[in-house]
């Protein structure tokens, strides 16, 4: 039982710690493309509102719930 | 984005139609919604649902993990069906491709050099929502350009066809 839940913790470890390397480097990325290629102005604003509003909230859910699996 | 000449101005803007974004995002829109259901068919089974429900805070946490995945996903997809853009002004045909994330084609045509514009509408659900692909034969390097998928066709052709005459 105490293995699993080691295992456990060490897949979802690294499992977090990916999602937010790929988080980290996908939205440079598309914030990149938005600002360099975007050519109306305020549908990029609106965009990257919707994007980070609910990137940020999944965000927050995954780390609490990482946390909880932690503790 | 687009830099203009000499009394060049934009008359017409277009990207492909909004059926092929919706297309393209329908996959991972059910890619999220396929793991809630999923948990709750396994929870409802008496058995496996209560051997689940010790591992219940881990199958949450890969849930928010892959929501978050596939809206990056998401707009890694608009992104790319955003930045491509067919520009038309009173001087050139600018087609610009956006081919993934880190490559983007762009194909400039001056209006004395069209030859000639081929419009092409195929299938049922094309013709209903008029899409179809645009056929530029061109005097340039570049012999065709072909922009897929676009809304109103037959009107893209007829503006670039106008503004060649008036040249």
């Amino acid at each position: 039982m105490e293995n699993i839940k080691e295992f456990i913790t060490i897949g979802a470890t690294l499992a977090f710690l990916g999602l937010i390397i790929v988080f980290v480097v996908l939205t440079t990325v598309l914030n990149y493309h938005w600002n360099r290629y975007g050519i109306e102005p305020e549908r990029v604003k609106k965009v990257k509102q919707i994007y980070f509003t609910v990137a940020i909230t999944l965000l927050i859910l995954t780390s609490i719930t990482y946390l909880n699996i932690l503790w | 984005m687009v830099d203009l000449l000499k009394e060049e101005r934009i008359v017409l803007k277009k990207r492909r139609h909004w059926l092929v974004i919706v297309l393209e995002l329908a996959p991972l829109v059910l890619a999220a919604l396929l793991p809630p259901l999923l948990i709750a068919g396994v929870s409802s089974v008496p058995q496996i649902g209560l051997a689940f429900s010790d591992y219940s805070e881990l199958a949450i946490f890969g849930l928010f993990a892959w929501w978050l995945f596939i809206w990056m996903i998401i707009f890694v997809v608009w992104t790319n069906y955003y930045l491509d853009v067919l520009v038309i002004t009173n001087k050139r045909v600018i087609d610009i491709e956006q081919l993934g994330l880190f490559a983007r084609d762009i194909v400039e045509v001056r209006m004395e050099n069209v030859e000639d514009v081929k419009t092409e509408v195929l299938g049922l659900i094309a013709s209903l929502l008029d899409i179809g692909n645009v056929y530029i034969q061109t005097a340039a390097e570049s012999r065709e350009v072909i922009i897929k998928n676009i809304p109103n066709p037959h009107k893209l052709r007829e503006v670039i066809a106008q503004y060649r005459d008036e040249l």
